[in-house]
């Protein structure tokens, strides 16, 4: 099923990328830590389902088992040593760092697991194009050209191996100099005809009008009931680390904020935030059954 | 009598011809010396503007996040560091509305490097992608070098998947196609220039793309940056970028001679990147 996030606008869709990705970095604080973490991965599992799995296991684990580790060796500030190996301190705050700094890399791993299943190409040469046309051209093209290189190298492979030429025969000398000689074809070919291209680009008027994209997206009361909601968490979370609802300090002594109601409701909108997707999702999938029960 | 005045008017009237016509190719002819001037001049500015950014600007950053930013924000620092320090490239490339020709060109070296990528993809670290973005440099300029590298990590990124690393690894390569063209004019004719060439590639490989690549990783996760962390992170990144630095000696030795030629044959026929 296609996710109910994917299909809202993709400026909101990419603020809402950024304020998951940068709070995290910027706040180091436990509690932010793991609401981000849970909220990642319960939208990953939506997406991907099982797949998940081999993300989490091949990614995400390696990064925070090293980043674990590396922390304490190499860092001695801090005040409550736990022991010494070889004559270096092994303090309490380092490692909390490193902890703290592990699941910090993993959110930001998994949120970015969740962009790249969002951000399709075709989202990403829209919202280039409104910024740098050219570059999002670059970027379009190219992404066309792959899978058309694939396809000619196909096609001259076919024709040499017609002429007896074929990569499938003779010494591995031999084999190697025709696989290169294809290559050496489709590179010319593929340079010409990039300039036919531009000739043709040019004559159907390149460069006369501000670009358009060929999915067009409409900025819709969704999108502004959503955008509103960011913004609010936005705000919310820039009022708590300027009236220091929420602060840490790591060194010399590990160090959190007091918890009080108001904190306790920072963190409940930042959760919010975070859930957009997930509760979009689910009322999605409320409805779906509403509808299907009716029948 | 007549029939001489009249072969006198029309001599009179073709020289007359004649002279207006010379004085219009004149006219046309200085009309593109002086565009030509225009176009040198514009790009004088730009190579300037563009060396001046890079070797000024961003070690400039880099020093005011070092002093101002005393918070510890190393990792977020840093990918902004990256990231604004690549804009001017960007800012300046689209300026100055480059010709369709030049972008499709671009796109063809970026597809080039991508499907490269794609190509040796069992092959750990054995990769094409280096030597196609300093080929590119060394024909089409360093601006072209650096946009073909900086957009090749970009759009790869995006078939392998976008993360945190990507605008580091698309200032690396970047960084490596500016410099290739900054360093080396497209006339390697002589095996010594190969050879310099070469040693440009495993240099760049190893002191650009492998050390930016491993700094990320101790941004990323140190709070206090050490010099034996980046020590450490170096020397566990070395074997990897050795055989990054293998592949792009090796598709340098197989790839410059052909792909320079393909590209000057390219430039001289149709004046592309001129």
């Amino acid at each position: 099923m296609r996710d109910a996030f994917d299909t809202i606008n993709p400026i909101v869709a990419f603020v809402f990328f950024a304020f998951a990705l940068v709070m995290p970095m910027l706040l180091m604080h436990p509690a932010l830590l793991g609401i981000s973490l849970v909220c990642a991965l319960i939208w990953l599992f939506m997406l991907r389902g099982k797949k998940a799995w081999g993300y989490i296991l091949k990614f995400v684990l390696p990064i925070m088992l090293l980043t674990t580790i590396i922390n304490p060796l190499f860092n001695h500030a801090g005040i409550t040593t736990l022991f010494y190996i070889r004559f270096n301190p092994v303090t309490l705050e380092s490692i909390i760092y490193g902890v703290s700094s592990a699941a910090m890399l993993a959110s930001v791993v998994l949120w970015f697991a969740c962009f790249n299943q969002i951000f399709t190409s075709d989202k990403i040469v829209y919202l280039l194009g409104r910024f740098a046309p050219g570059l999002s051209l670059v970027v379009s093209m190219a992404l066309r050209f792959v899978p058309l290189f694939t396809k000619q190298a196909k096609r001259i492979a076919a024709a040499q191996r017609g002429a007896g030429m074929g990569v499938g025969g003779g010494s591995i000398i031999n084999r190697a100099r025709n696989g290169l000689s294809i290559l050496s074809s489709l590179i010319t070919w593929a340079l010409e005809s990039s300039v036919t291209t531009a000739d043709s680009m040019r004559s159907r008027g390149y460069g006369l009008h501000p670009r358009k994209s060929f999915t067009s997206y409409r900025f819709d009361g969704r999108d502004a009931l959503i955008g509103g909601l960011l913004a609010l968490g936005m705000l919310s979370c820039a009022l708590a680390s300027g009236f220091k609802l929420i602060s840490i300090r790591f060194f010399p002594s590990y160090k959190t904020n007091e918890i009080t109601p108001l904190f306790i409701a920072f963190l409940i909108a930042y959760a919010l935030t975070l859930l957009i997707p997930v509760i979009m999702n689910s009322i999605e999938a409320y409805r779906w059954h509403l509808s299907r029960s009716k029948l | 009598m007549l029939e001489q005045n009249a072969k006198n008017v029309n001599i009179a009237s073709l020289e007359a011809a004649e002279s207006i016509v010379d004085e219009r190719i004149l006219a046309a002819e200085r009309l593109r010396a002086r565009q030509e001037a225009d176009e040198k001049k514009r790009r004088l500015i730009r190579r300037i503007v563009s060396a001046v950014l890079i070797l000024v600007f961003v070690p400039s950053v880099v020093l005011v996040g070092l002093l101002e930013w005393q918070d510890r924000k190393y990792y977020i620092v840093s990918i902004l560091i990256i990231i604004f320090s690549m804009a001017p490239f960007f800012l300046v490339f689209e300026k100055r509305r480059p010709r369709a020709r030049e972008l499709t060109l671009i796109a063809v070296m970026v597809a080039l490097g991508v499907a490269g990528r794609a190509a040796f993809y069992m092959l750990p670290q054995f990769k094409p992608i280096a030597a196609i973005v300093i080929i590119t440099g060394v024909s089409l300029g360093s601006e072209a070098g650096f946009i073909t590298g900086a957009l090749t990590a970009f759009v790869s990124n995006m078939f392998f998947g976008q993360g945190p690393w990507t605008p580091w690894q698309m200032f690396a390569l970047g960084l490596i196609g500016f410099l290739s063209g900054i360093l080396f004019n497209d006339q390697i004719k002589t095996k010594w220039n190969l050879f310099l060439l070469c040693v440009f590639g495993a240099f760049a490989t190893v002191g650009i793309y492998g050390q930016i690549m491993d700094t990320q990783f101790v941004f990323a996760s140190a709070q206090k940056v050490t010099w034996d962390m980046f020590l450490a992170a170096y020397a566990s990144g070395l074997p990897m970028n050795l055989i990054f630095a293998a592949a792009t000696v090796f598709f340098l030795l197989v790839l410059t001679k052909p792909l320079l030629n393909k590209l000057g044959r390219i430039k001289k026929k149709h004046g592309v990147f001129e």
